[in-house]
């Protein structure tokens, strides 16, 4: 896991570095090395065909899986096989945050910002070796898509740690109302295909979109 | 079933992978394998009977997940599926044995998911009461949360009479998911009265030898492994495991040779494995079981060895004289209790003592809730404290770890309330010697009172490491002559009883100038007659200074280097220079450059001079206005933001501390109930918003994530508060927040709502029934002065 500094300062919307003191970016710096040591990222994944589809809708029969959303179904359009990935921080980065939130709230939200860096990066690591396993089979794959992009449902998670034995393999699980236990993890949906020109995550599928602050001053959040 | 006379003889085999046999037999993803007990009953039956004509001893029922929560949709109950399963396994195995598998529920328990300690206990009840009658055991596996390992343990033993098995999964680290390791789960399940201990699943046989090693050697009561084919390998995205039956056994044989008495396979392993591990055990005579002593106390993650080179029990929670702390529990504050324990921790403390004795409150309750806090955030073993027997078991219930309960002493009465609460939830116990008659005069009759108290705990089936002698410090400046008999008393009592001893040191300097002097030498005196865990103030250095020396002049801190980080180099420095020359700051300027440190020793001078209120006034929120401004113009950024917030509110607590030592009229502008809504966990909006309204000098009631409505109404209700704050990130939780609203207002028309959370905006909120919307934590404090503004004047 690598987590990039100025990412970190992304999250805490911090848009002028020069503007901030040494004892913030010395925090930050300690953080990211605090995230080093308590995370226990891990990360799973499992490669399905894809057995059905709609305008609205993809199917993994393998996996017991209904991909609903417009999106989605765009997302996966020429792909007949995708990888369904689930990684996670653990649970101890959960409550190192809360911890400091009771003691030392500065703290506290600098490292959910390093702790929400460092599950980009496992998540990077992780679609990487999907990556490697479908050039092995002769394909390509297209970004990771994940539940809530889009118009995609949250509802889809529960089926995906499901299929994936996720809490056995890397302790990850969903709350009633879809929220992901650790809270820094992440599912997502990564395409296969023959399609050379790969296609890039952009602000339309983000629920942030129109409200973003990067926008606003327009840039990117670089996601 | 009498596990114990069977193991006298015999290893107990247990049989292997239910999954795995069911995915060869075809199920399908996504198919819940528990309904296989009503739909497919045949083929789980037949896997029963090939384990079974492998050789094993036991058949485990196929009810893993058969528990509320992953069966809810099914269409099938928890009675239905377990009853049944119960039932097919029972007629496969004949004459051998059933064990009613018990899973982990599969939701995070608290604090980090919502999963309540109480509602895991619910849920596994429901599990053993179906299943109980037909099986000889319970088996809980596969589980990586010690809590949730408690609360199952708990709900097995009330709710059945079978013996209970358990065992956790642990990663290549030697540790569980949530943090334990192998000898802090032994003592915390031994101590709840588990008849087998062990490890199952996650890691292959080979890596999970060490994992062995360390539970034999810690066990006095039977070990368990359970172990995978091996390491799950991914192929293709497909996940397979590669230790084949022979290998296997000859690892799971030298489990045995260690002293493991229960085996048998986990994931990936099959009938195949089991006739192996049959052949391989048939006729090997299992090791003897051996007591192991020790006397600790545990945390979820850590086992403390009372005694080890001084163990520092931190006295600080206790309101006994402690104005601030008192108001601080009246007002349900924990906040600050949760402060109290940081700072003991990070100076020093090993065992934290929870009293909550202060009249009026409802203890039980708050002990409940402090204990359930105090574990959240620091992970050194707690020690329960109170004369009041409910509130003890309050605390120990759900305490995540093995605790220490403060006291017993030697009346019948005490002993026998506290005896049966240490039994059941194995907790060491303090025994105070003292009787009816009193605090005894003598070293000798000390010795007395503490054999009453040893002999009779064994009349409970606790035994000399489950007790620790305190010796009761008499106060120098009353009873002068009689000091030393305490002290006396210390080695008379370890050497005839090998029981370890503690002390409330610091009561002995009561009544005199520079308590810390007195405090620290008795300290010393009494570690040299051989006090173990002292009951003390680890923030205070002069303490810590004689402990530090202790243990190097012990020749426990090897090389002196725990001494040496401590006083040796830049901390010297730094100890020598507290504050640096040069001019003073304002607290003003304090508060813009975010110096925490310096906030409240400045407010403390100003309130020499001034009053609380006009440095409320015309110091803090000035200063926050400042901060405030340059944050909207891009001048500063939130973690400015928030550390200055922070800064305010150091410098906030030495007016309050004040204000309660005078007794003086309140300064609160009012006060608001903050929670981050029903099913959502996201809370640092909350928390931000929080803060900045604390530092307009407004009261927060803070509920915490995850808040029921009702507990929103009830409160507002009752403490007459007619402002509420709610926060919601998801979409998926904006429903519960529109719940609240309408509770609110149906029940409350007096009491407006702010609302605020990413996904909200103000036509959301409206359409939601919110009076206000709060575009952030500034937004939140101007609805906040509006309100209280307008009904003040």
């Amino acid at each position: 896991m690598q987590i990039d500094r100025n990412e970190v300062l992304r999250y805490l919307r911090c848009y002028n570095e020069e503007l901030l003191d040494s004892a913030i970016l010395n925090m930050v710096d300690e953080c990211i090395a605090e995230i080093g040591q308590i995370a226990r990222e891990s990360s799973t994944y499992a490669v399905f065909e894809i057995s059905g589809r709609g305008e609205e809708h993809v199917e993994l029969g393998g996996a017991g899986i209904v991909l609903r959303g417009r999106s989605i179904a765009e997302h996966l359009a020429d792909c007949d096989t995708c990888a369904v990935m689930a990684a996670t921080l653990g649970g101890e980065v959960d409550r190192r945050i809360r911890t400091y939130s009771k003691t030392d709230l500065t703290r506290s939200i600098v490292l959910d910002s390093c702790a929400t860096a460092g599950i980009e990066s496992v998540c990077d690591i992780c679609e990487e070796s999907i990556k490697q396993l479908a050039s092995e089979q002769g394909y390509g794959t297209n970004f990771r898509f994940s539940p809530g992009y889009g118009d995609m449902p949250l509802d889809v998670q529960p089926q995906i740690l499901r299929a994936l034995d996720a809490y056995r393999r890397i302790g990850l699980t969903v709350t009633e109302s879809l929220i992901l236990v650790p809270r820094k993890s992440v599912t997502a949906i990564v395409g296969f295909t023959k399609n050379k020109e790969r296609s890039r995550r952009t602000c339309a599928i983000c629920s942030m979109n129109g409200k973003c602050e990067y926008q606003k001053r327009g840039m990117t959040c670089g996601s | 079933m009498d596990l114990r006379k069977f193991l006298e003889d015999r290893i107990l085999i247990f049989d292997g992978a239910m999954g795995t046999m069911l995915q060869k037999k075809g199920i399908k993803p996504g198919e819940l394998p528990e309904s296989y007990n009503i739909e497919k009953s045949e083929i789980v039956y037949e896997i029963h009977k090939e384990y079974i004509d492998a050789g094993a001893d036991v058949v485990t029922t196929n009810t893993f997940g058969a528990n509320r929560l992953k069966l809810s949709g099914s269409g099938y109950s928890v009675e239905q599926v377990v009853k049944s399963a119960v039932q097919v396994a029972r007629r496969a195995a004949g004459e051998k044995f059933v064990a009613l598998d018990i899973g982990p529920i599969g939701q995070m328990m608290e604090p980090i998911g919502l999963l309540t300690f109480e509602e895991a206990y619910e849920i596994f009840k429901e599990q053993v009461i179906a299943g109980s009658d037909g099986a000889d055991f319970i088996l809980l596996e596969t589980i990586s949360d010690l809590y949730e390992a408690k609360a199952a343990v708990l709900a097995a033993k009330e709710n059945s009479s079978l013996p209970v098995l358990c065992t956790m999964t642990f990663q290549e680290n030697g540790r569980s998911l949530n943090g334990t390791d192998p000898l802090t789960m032994v003592k915390v399940l031994e101590g709840l009265g588990c008849d087998a201990v062990g490890a199952n699943c996650s890691l292959g046989p080979e890596q999970m030898l060490p994992i062995i090693e360390q539970i034999v050697s810690a066990a006095s009561i039977p070990v368990m492994v359970q172990p995978n084919a091996g390491l799950p390998k991914v192929r293709d995205g497909e996940t397979y495991y590669d230790v084949s039956a022979q290998d296997f056994v000859s690892q799971v044989r030298k489990m045995a040779d260690m002293g493991a008495l229960v085996l048998g396979g986990c994931c990936g392993t099959s009938p195949e494995f089991i006739s192996c591990l049959r052949a391989e055990l048939d006729g090997v005579k299992p090791l003897p079981l051996a007591e192991k002593r020790l006397s600790c106390a545990c945390s979820s993650s850590r086992t403390v060895e009372i005694g080890k080179g001084v163990t520092i029990i931190g006295e600080r929670i206790n309101p006994t004289g402690k104005k601030r702390l008192r108001e601080a529990i009246k007002a349900g504050e924990l906040d600050y209790i949760i402060s109290e324990a940081v700072r003991q921790t990070e100076t020093g403390a090993q065992v934290l003592d929870i009293n909550m004795g202060v009249p009026g409150i409802d203890e039980p309750d708050v002990i409940r809730r402090v204990v359930k806090e105090v574990q959240s955030v620091v992970d050194v073993p707690l020690q329960i404290d109170s004369s009041n027997p409910e509130a003890i078991e309050a605390g120990i219930r759900v305490y995540n770890g093995r605790a220490i309960i403060n006291s017993v002493n030697g009346k019948r009465e005490s002993m026998d309330k506290i005896f049966p609460i240490a039994k059941k939830y194995g907790a060491s116990v303090i025994g105070l010697t003292l009787d009816e008659d009193g605090i005894p005069a003598t070293a000798e009759k000390r010795v007395e009172i503490a054999d009453k108290i040893i002999s009779t705990a064994k009349e409970y089936g606790l035994c000399e490491n489950d007790i620790i002698i305190d010796c009761l410090v008499l106060t120098a400046s009353a009873q002068q002559a009689d000091v030393m008999e305490t002290l006396k008393a210390i080695p008379l009592i370890k050497e005839k009883f090998g029981v370890k001893t503690t002390l409330g040191a610091s009561n002995v300097s009561f009544g005199l100038p520079k308590r810390e002097i007195i405090n620290a030498t008795y300290l010393a005196m009494a570690l040299s007659y051989g006090l173990d865990a002292p009951i003390t103030d680890s923030t205070l250095e002069s303490n810590m200074q004689v402990i530090r020396s202790f243990r190097v002049l012990t020749n426990y801190d090897e090389r002196s280097e725990a001494y040496i980080a401590a006083y040796g180099g830049e901390q010297a420095a730094q100890v020598a220079a507290p504050q640096a020359a040069g001019e003073k700051r304002s607290i003003s300027s304090i508060i813009i450059a975010g110096m925490k440190d310096e906030a409240y020793t400045s407010a403390k001078e100003l309130l020499c001079e001034r009053e609380p209120m006009e440095i409320v006034n015309e110091e803090l929120i000035p200063a926050l206005d400042i901060v405030g401004e340059k944050f909207d113009k891009g001048e500063i950024f939130l973690p400015q933001l928030i550390r200055s917030a922070e800064t305010v509110k150091m410098a906030f607590e030495a007016v309050k501390e004040q204000i309660i030592s005078s007794g003086s009229a309140s300064v609160s502008k009012g006060r608001v109930i903050l929670a981050t809504v029903k099913g959502d966990i996201h809370d640092i909006g909350k928390n931000i918003v929080k803060i900045l309204l604390e530092n307009y000098g407004f009261d927060v009631i803070d509920l915490g994530k995850d808040v029921d409505p009702k507990l929103v109404v009830e409160t507002a209700r009752k403490e007459g508060v007619v402002l509420v704050g709610l926060s919601a990130l998801m979409t998926t939780t904006v429903n519960n927040m529109e719940e609240t609203i309408v509770d609110i207002k149906s029940q409350l028309p007096g009491c407006q709502v702010m609302v605020g959370g990413a996904v909200l905006n103000q036509e959301y909120a409206s359409a939601i029934g919110a009076d206000f919307y709060a575009k952030d934590a500034k937004g939140a404090v101007e609805i906040a002065r509006s309100v209280f503004g307008a009904s003040q004047e």
